[in-house]
């Protein structure tokens, strides 16, 4: 008796990968980029419009607002005028909003 | 009780049992803010608030998975706002919260935070922190 084990699947896998993750990684960076766009407290709309995504590697993306004070905004800041504490986050949230549907395309992948 | 009011609660008798941490604030236990502390409020005091998160969906059984983000802020220093996040910190990572409803099966640190704040008058605000990611899962 022989045994065969196939491995055609699993190549596959290994060559798909990189494409696939690479794709699933920037569709998630540009759901995030957008969902915190949103998110963000507009005024002026200089934060809001400065979320951007950027490709750093092969399934690498960065997602980043383009101004100073976008930080004070995320983490909470008191205010110069009366001493109120504001705080409106908006890339945390946009990230874990996208986290359920990141995984569920890593998984279906796998599931191919 | 909604989850949230459930949750802040359990963060707040988390936080206020820890003597060591209520010391190095203003007002011991009532310098510990959900969300936001009142206009003006006196330093060093502690801050809370979900930073994002929200229901798994991943089974018919409810659970969350939320990040809480906690802080210390100090007029003083760098060092004593982080010696204000270092007892938050040992008080909540790899601990179990009381959550009326839930169960806490996960609280574990994530990220840690500092930034600085300079005031119109020039006085620096200092804050450290953590965000800590919480799964609940609703008792049966």
């Amino acid at each position: 008796m022989s045994v065969k084990l196939d491995t055609a699947k699993l190549d596959r896998l290994i060559a798909d990968a990189p494409g696939e993750f690479s794709m699933i990684v920037r569709e998630s960076a540009f759901a995030i980029s957008g969902d915190a766009a949103r998110r963000a407290p507009y005024d002026t709309g200089a934060l809001s419009t400065g979320i951007h995504a950027t490709e750093m590697g092969l399934a690498l993306w960065r997602v980043q607002d383009s101004v100073e004070y976008g930080i004070f905004q995320e983490l909470g800041f008191v205010h110069r005028h009366g001493g109120q504490f504001i705080q409106n986050p908006f890339m945390i949230p946009a990230v874990e909003a996208e986290r359920p549907h990141f995984y569920r395309n890593i998984r279906e992948f796998f599931r191919r | 009780m909604s989850v949230f009011n459930a949750l802040h609660t359990s963060i707040y008798n988390k936080l206020a049992a820890g003597t060591a941490l209520t010391a190095l604030l203003n007002g011991g236990t009532a310098s510990l803010y959900h969300q936001s502390p009142p206009d003006g409020a006196t330093l060093p005091y502690v801050v809370w608030n979900v930073q994002g998160g929200g229901d798994d969906n991943l089974t018919a059984h409810r659970t969350k998975n939320v990040l809480v983000f906690v802080r210390g802020y100090s007029s003083v220093s760098a060092a004593a706002a982080g010696t204000i996040d270092t007892q938050a910190d040992a008080l909540l990572h790899d601990q179990t919260l009381s959550v009326t409803g839930w169960a806490n099966f996960w609280l574990a640190r994530e990220q840690d935070l500092e930034l600085a704040q300079v005031t119109t008058s020039g006085d620096k605000t200092y804050m450290a922190g953590g965000i800590y990611r919480i799964r609940l899962g609703e008792n049966e």
